[in-house]
């Protein structure tokens, strides 16, 4: 199964959260945190969209 | 249902060591509280005690995150994080199960939530396929049975 490539889209947004399209296409809007992210993609007409928290380039999860 | 791998950019010294890239099995959930929800990504992560969210989420749900209960965690580091526990609705895929997870009052907690073994793990089946890049994940109603009756004790490992 292909996994899905979110680098391309996720590159400019290291360290932010953003607001995804269904698609994973594109990103409707970023901010410091998830509410923010979420206000700026609803206030731009958007109401269908996938939170996702972007790790910072320098910082790998570990648990 | 299988849900294949997030692809997601790696830091330098990792691409350094193994590839510019990072896959995370990282799956599409939404969180209902009330009659609020979001749409998310969660990381499922076998090693978590529990499921765990960061205060934005709970923003945009309108829980009031310290009138939960308060369970203490730790990662790698030994840093001890406070969540909070509420129950709520996981809805994945065709499955909405009611679950109990912990909201943070910080921010960040690395991702944008975990899905561990209370809350999650105790519903379903999960099988990790990293060389074909997926991961299978099942209902099991008999797991959920035998988990739910484990309590939490005071330190928990993330």
């Amino acid at each position: 199964m292909a996994p899905i490539d979110l680098t391309p889209i996720l590159k400019q947004h290291l360290g932010k959260w953003v607001a995804l399209s269904d698609d994973q296409k594109s990103v409707y809007a970023s901010g410091d945190t998830a509410k923010v992210a979420a206000d700026d993609a609803i206030s731009t007409g958007h109401s269908d969209f996938t939170l996702l928290f972007v790790e910072p380039s320098n910082l790998l999860y570990c648990g | 249902m299988k849900v294949p791998y997030l692809v997601k950019p790696a830091s330098l010294d990792f691409s350094q060591v193994f590839t510019s890239q990072v896959l995370k099995p990282q799956i599409t959930i939404v969180l209902k509280y009330g009659e609020k929800k979001q749409k998310l990504f969660a990381l499922i992560d076998s090693g978590a005690d529990a499921c765990l969210f960061p205060k934005g989420i709970a923003d945009i749900l309108g829980v009031k995150i310290k009138e939960g209960q308060r369970i203490d965690f730790s990662g790698i580091g030994g840093t001890k994080t406070p969540f909070y526990f509420h129950e709520v609705d996981i809805l994945f895929g065709e499955y909405q199960v009611k679950s109990k997870v912990g909201f943070s009052t910080q921010e960040n907690i690395g991702v944008s939530g975990i899905l561990g073994q209370q809350g999650f793990f105790e519903h379903f089946i999960v099988s990790y396929h990293h060389k074909d890049r997926y991961v299978e994940i099942k209902k099991s109603d008999f797991i959920q049975g035998l988990f739910s009756k484990i309590p939490f004790s005071n330190n928990i490992f993330i």
